[in-house]
């Protein structure tokens, strides 16, 4: 097979003028091809352009040498690390980091090819909402978020962001306009160019393909189409778009049969999880500024993620606060384990439940680095459950006849009703 | 605690794409020239398979008319692209293309087609002229709706070839035919039209700029001749 | 067999006047492995203000990195040798670069800058039992001297720059300006002479035929008086050579095999 470079080939990094040698052909795409390298010992991915593409994209280089100037937003990206070349010939590339083999696409997650928990799967979703937060907070703009620009492990749920060589200042002019069925409808239409908006709005599709396995405007305008062609994605993407669930309108609604993925998932979310994507589907399809910002995304994907529980079948479920719903995998009634109220949000305290500083320290949100509690098990009595201090400070609980009592670390509180704890500058109360 | 369940659905929803290979093996192409077509085309099925695992939007059926002397088929049930395997075609007799489309027509009635579908790619590969009459089988195939939306793609073989007759098949002035003067710029054009073309029918890639836009599906640029020289660029 | 060394370096004639330092760097490193020698000239314009530091690195990169290379488990194959020399240009300007970073201790803050204050050329042989290995970066010589007595260049001439341009180890594409070359000696018998010399000695000859008059001449001598008798009287010759010449700092280095007839006293003439 023919490839743009050769197996042993040495090309020359230009910052370092480090020598990588080519090992293996990974992959094409329409704007070049994908190899692995190694530079001493170390193995890296070179993305090697083909010289239509670079014609193409004037601004590529310029693009290229901006985003290596000004490095990484955070390690989820498999950023630019240096401009590659060749003696003697006019194309470039560029290095980057090698995605790890646990990394799966979110393609194999549509394809069911990957099986991830609903915890990693939510986790894999904050960390992108966190990631691009960070990409917009520098200024950037990505520009063609889809599916097959992000990677997930499946059982950590951490993430890798690749194809940044289309990330460019926001509101610069660039080559690409982005993914169909990811692209904002504005952007399909023609109408504006890529911009931090649009890319919050390919962020709510995808998030919302990751979590429901479909796409959020495919209901029974999809299914009346016969031929899904260019002009059939325009109107269901750009011209006429309409959300699937749209409290307003039906008239897109889910088909059974069709778009199963969609209804199965849609009900089995807490309502809190279903009004955030009706906002982003249905005033934030119109208004740019009625999208859903990253912010707002952390903070209900972190809820989500502490709503779930087991059944007893094993099925993992959300806490409703809403409504009482029956194990989407046994159909039996749900019975919730104790849960901990902490100001308007509610964790479910299962037994593999741990809580972080983003939950028991008031000026430490988003922090999930180490666990400051974790669920526990009496070590005489298995039937008596306990929340263990595992942070550096004493909390001190509440009773419900108000006596107050010290936990110091490594020690356990009662899993009872009534108990309130404080961490610090936060109090939680235990609910059964 | 009991093993934890899988998360509940499908894999998520997608449409068939129709991909028809049409291959002259008239007695022009006897020699190197079928062989080199038998070759390209074995050689572009894993990267089509590829292509269409990473593409949850479709599920990619294929199937192959062979015409010389009259038209037949060579696949002719519809057969997934996981389990595609290409019987290698022999050159004999004369170029009735037309016959070809009139095949391919039929199957392409709305009776014949499933409900809901991506758009159909039909990649047509000739060395010579038709000797029948094509204009008849055109106008069978666009007289079909799901031939009138097909993506069509034309590869000549040789210099004998009839542009013009490939170009009034793909029927879209921003897309041109494809001429592979050697074996080498065969197996590019083939392996384009079977992972970049079907790729643009069911999930286009990301969206350049400037590239061809109208037709049922936006075709990404196809491959040069020689698009490995440096020399070529600047 | 066995390779001696005769070389020297003089402070140029008009660096002299102007109170400039010596420029020019060499030094080599024998053991029972290999022969390694360097030269390097640092560039002489006011915007190098380090340069003499910059070619006493770039000498020490080179000793270092041909005696690794010279030493390291790459296979006996020609053809291993060979892949393993490919990292040599990249590996060689990375090493300068890191000597450059720890001299210049934090002074310059931009890159780019910092590498043009220390701007230097280098040439380079490595010699050991199965080949010999030619290394250049800018401008200078290096030349072969035959069992027969005919002159060689190892490394292709640059004919891209004109006039004073050189190229540098300090570039931004150093890597691409590296020459390579690697004989093996069951291909390519051994070298009676290898002559290495920067620029300024060169530029005080008026074609290129008689500059490779004088690098037979210079075998000749050592043939007749000894390398040692050569060694003692380099300095004096270099110093005339600027004098009259370029007035640039001058550097020759040769690398030869050791002779063990008895000399006979002859008279020295001038080389």
């Amino acid at each position: 097979m023919s490839t743009l470079l050769q197996s042993e080939q040495i090309i020359y990094g230009d910052l370092t003028q480090q020598s990588y040698t080519i090992d293996t052909f990974l992959g094409a795409g329409t704007q070049g091809e994908v190899y692995r390298a190694h530079a001493n010992d170390k193995a890296v991915a070179i993305k090697w352009y083909f010289p239509h593409y670079i014609q193409n994209d004037q601004q590529l280089h310029q693009r290229l040498e901006n985003a290596i100037r000004k490095g990484s937003p955070d390690n989820n990206f498999l950023w630019p690390l240096e401009l590659v070349t060749q003696p003697n010939n006019a194309g470039f590339g560029y290095v980057m980091p090698l995605r790890a083999a646990n990394f799966k696409s979110i393609v194999d997650l549509m394809r069911r090819r990957a099986e991830p928990s609903f915890y990693a799967l939510i986790s894999a979703c904050l960390q992108l909402s966190e990631s691009f937060l960070q990409l917009h907070a520098k200024g950037l703009c990505y520009r063609d978020i889809n599916f097959n620009n992000v990677f997930f492990d499946p059982d950590t749920g951490d993430i890798l962001i690749c194809d940044n060589d289309n990330v460019d200042v926001n509101g610069a002019t660039g080559a690409i306009n982005g993914t169909p069925r990811f692209m904002a409808p504005e952007l399909v239409r023609g109408d504006a160019p890529p911009n931090t908006e649009s890319d919050l709005f390919s962020l709510s599709i995808l998030l919302f393909y990751m979590l429901m396995l479909h796409h959020p405007l495919e209901g029974k305008k999809e299914a009346s189409i016969r031929c899904f062609d260019q002009s059939a994605m325009n109107r269901l993407y750009g011209t006429e778009p309409l959300f699937i669930f749209d409290p307003q309108d039906s008239s897109n609604a889910p088909v059974v049969g069709l778009h199963d993925n969609a209804l199965v998932y849609w009900a089995l979310y807490p309502q809190f999880l279903r009004d955030v994507f009706t906002r982003a589907f249905t005033t934030g399809i119109k208004d740019q500024h009625g999208r859903i910002r990253e912010n707002e995304w952390r903070v209900i994907l972190i809820n989500l993620r502490d709503s779930l529980f087991y059944c007893r079948c094993g099925g993992q479920n959300f806490y409703d606060a809403d409504t009482v719903k029956n194990c989407w995998a046994c159909n039996k009634a749900l019975i919730y384990p104790p849960r901990l109220r902490i100001n308007n949000t509610v964790v479910m305290l299962n037994h593999d439940t741990k809580l972080y500083a983003h939950h028991t320290d008031q000026s430490q949100k988003f922090n999930f680095s180490t666990p400051q509690a974790a669920v526990n098990r009496h070590p005489q009595d298995p039937n008596r459950w306990g929340l263990q201090n595992l942070s550096n400070n004493a909390w001190t609980i509440t009773l419900p006849d108000n006596s107050v009592k010290i936990v110091d670390p490594q020690r356990s509180v009662n899993l009872a009703a009534g108990i309130s704890i404080n961490f610090g500058n936060i109090t939680a109360e235990i609910c059964v | 605690m009991t093993d934890i369940i899988k998360r509940p659905g499908g894999a998520m929803a997608n449409r068939p794409l129709h991909f028809f290979w049409l291959a002259d093996c008239s007695g022009s192409m006897y020699g190197e020239k079928i062989e080199q077509l038998n070759y390209a085309i074995r050689n572009a099925i894993k990267p089509m398979q590829d292509v269409a695992a990473d593409n949850p939007n479709a599920q990619v059926m294929v199937r192959a008319i062979k015409f010389s002397t009259g038209a037949q088929w060579h696949i002719a049930a519809a057969t997934p692209v996981e389990e595609f395997k290409w019987d290698n075609l022999t050159a004999n007799g004369v170029t009735d293309m037309g016959l070809a489309l009139q095949l391919a027509a039929e199957q392409l009635d709305v009776s014949q087609m499933p409900e809901r579908c991506l758009p159909p790619v039909l990649v047509l590969v000739s060395d010579g002229q038709p000797t029948d009459d094509f204009n008849a089988g055109l106008a069978a195939l666009m007289s079909k709706p799901w031939g009138k939306k097909s993506v069509r793609i034309g590869i000549g073989i040789g210099s004998d070839v009839d542009l013009e007759v490939l170009q009034k098949f793909i029927g879209n002035p921003e897309v041109k035919p494809l001429q592979a003067n050697n074996a080498e710029d065969l197996v590019k054009y083939i392996r384009w039209a079977s992972t970049v073309v079907l790729q643009a029918a069911s999930a286009p890639a990301s969206q350049v700029k400037d590239q061809v836009s109208t037709g049922v599906v936006p075709i990404p640029q196809a491959p040069t001749a020689s698009d490995i020289d440096a020399d070529d660029v600047w | 067999m066995n390779w001696q060394i005769i070389g020297d370096s003089v402070r140029g004639a008009s660096h002299k006047r102007n109170d400039k330092p010596n420029q020019d760097a060499w030094a080599f490193s024998q053991n029972d492995t290999c022969t390694v020698l360097a030269v390097a000239d640092g560039h002489g314009s006011s915007k190098h203000t380090h340069s003499e530091i910059g070619a006493q690195l770039a000498v020490q990169a080179a000793l270092d990195l041909l005696n690794d290379f010279a030493h390291a488990d790459t296979g006996d194959n020609s053809r291993q040798i060979k892949q393993a020399a490919d990292y040599l240009p990249s590996q060689l300007v990375q090493a300068w670069r890191l000597a450059v970073d720890v001299a210049d201790n934090g002074e310059t803050e931009n890159a780019k800058d910092r590498y043009s204050l220390y701007g230097t050329t280098l040439l380079a042989v490595l010699i050991s039992a199965d080949y010999a290995l030619y290394l250049q970066i800018g401008d200078g010589d290096l030349l072969v001297l035959t069992a027969d007595g005919q002159t060689q260049s190892p490394l292709p001439k640059n004919t891209h720059l004109i006039a004073n341009e050189t190229y540098s180890l300090c570039e931004e594409k150093a890597v691409y300006h590296v020459e390579l070359n690697l004989q093996f000696f069951d291909h390519i018998p051994q070298p009676a002479l290898i002559f290495l010399a920067t620029d300024g000695y060169a530029n005080s000859f008026t074609d290129s035929s008689d500059f490779q008059q004088a690098v037979q001449d210079f075998q000749q001598q050592i043939a007749t008086h000894g390398a040692d008798k050569i060694q003692s009287c380099l300095a004096d010759w270099l110093n005339e050579t600027s004098e009259q010449g370029s007035g640039d700092d001058v550097t020759v280095a040769m690398v030869l095999p050791t002779v063990v007839e008895n000399l006979v006293d002859v008279p020295l003439s001038e080389v």
